[in-house]
């Protein structure tokens, strides 16, 4: 005679079912988590790497012969309230970031040249005082890989 | 002779089980719906930040005039300020009201007198889950428009 109810194996697969529905719905839940995540840090990687354009932009409008080629990073100086470089790349910032701004002299032809004025490798050309050219870098290490962004950005003087 | 129907103790091993399922079910639900909730509240700060950032970055980057006090910045003819815990620009409301907007501070870090170097810092929080919160700090030069004669 068959007994009315639930055999154990029909109990476990319906629990088995429910369990997998349940981990889908978690696993895609977690997974927009994580994006969120990463792409929280990309932006604020992002917002270093305009604060160290930014300032620098505004320091080589009034100190344009103060920095020779090399790498350095924005700081305030506390005294005078205002934006300063200091040497080398700036290590844990918000725990997590390493960031540097690399100055470089620019070399361009000669007027002699057809390519007059065009940005070339400084064997090739001539050193151009009034353009320098400034590199920010921020790194960081997210879950074991390395991470950058990074942007340039071509300074010229007019103001001789 | 073979009874039909349950004896005390299978139901109550059955009824057992089943509080035991309902409960762990009940949290899990519960634990995806709260980070669910709590992840949605997160992009809405998010995407107020990536605005405010946007919108400050090229303001001010491109103005001719700028000027700020206390919870209010002029950008040209635009005056952003801080009201309410809402950003407005000229009057009309930038920032939802689901976002609370707890400061709104403005830096003046320049080297120059001309061109303004700014850092703006805006701290957040969602109004219905204040441990929803999030900061933003923008800095921005002002460009150099006017090119001078050599």
């Amino acid at each position: 005679m068959r007994k009315s109810g639930y055999l154990i194996i029909e109990i476990l697969i319906s629990i088995v079912i429910f369990m997998t529905v349940v981990v889908a719905i978690f696993s895609n839940i977690a997974t927009v988590m994580v994006r969120t995540k990463r792409s929280g840090l990309t932006f604020e990687a992002g917002l270093l790497l305009q604060e160290e354009i930014e300032a620098t932009y505004n320091i080589f409008l009034r100190d344009w012969t103060v920095y020779p080629d090399g790498e350095y990073y924005p700081a305030i100086n506390t005294s005078l309230g205002e934006w300063t470089l200091l040497d080398g790349i700036e290590n844990n910032v918000r725990t997590r970031y390493s960031r540097k701004v690399e100055i470089e002299t620019v070399c361009r032809r000669p007027q002699s040249h057809p390519d007059s004025g065009k940005i070339v490798d400084c064997i090739a050309g001539e050193v151009d005082l009034n353009s320098k050219l400034i590199r920010g870098v921020v790194e960081w290490v997210e879950k074991g890989e390395n991470k950058k962004v990074e942007t340039e950005i071509l300074l010229v003087r007019t103001n001789i | 002779m073979n009874e039909k129907g349950l004896t005390i103790v299978e139901m109550i091993i059955g009824m057992t089980i089943s509080v035991i399922i309902l409960m762990i079910s009940t949290s899990m639900m519960v634990n995806i719906f709260y980070k669910d909730t709590k992840s949605k509240q997160s992009e809405i700060l998010s995407q107020v930040k990536n605005d405010l950032q946007s919108e400050i970055t090229v303001g001010v980057r491109w103005a001719e005039t700028l000027s700020f006090s206390d919870n209010e910045l002029v950008v040209d003819n635009s005056i952003y300020r801080l009201n309410d815990g809402v950003i407005e620009k000229n009057g009309e409301a930038i920032t939802p009201s689901s976002v609370y907007i707890e400061e709104f501070e403005i830096d003046d870090f320049s080297t120059t007198l001309q061109q303004k170097s700014l850092r703006v810092n805006i701290a957040m929080r969602h109004r219905d889950f204040s441990s929803v919160s999030d900061s933003l700090e923008v800095v921005v030069s002002q460009r150099k428009m006017e090119i001078e004669e050599q």
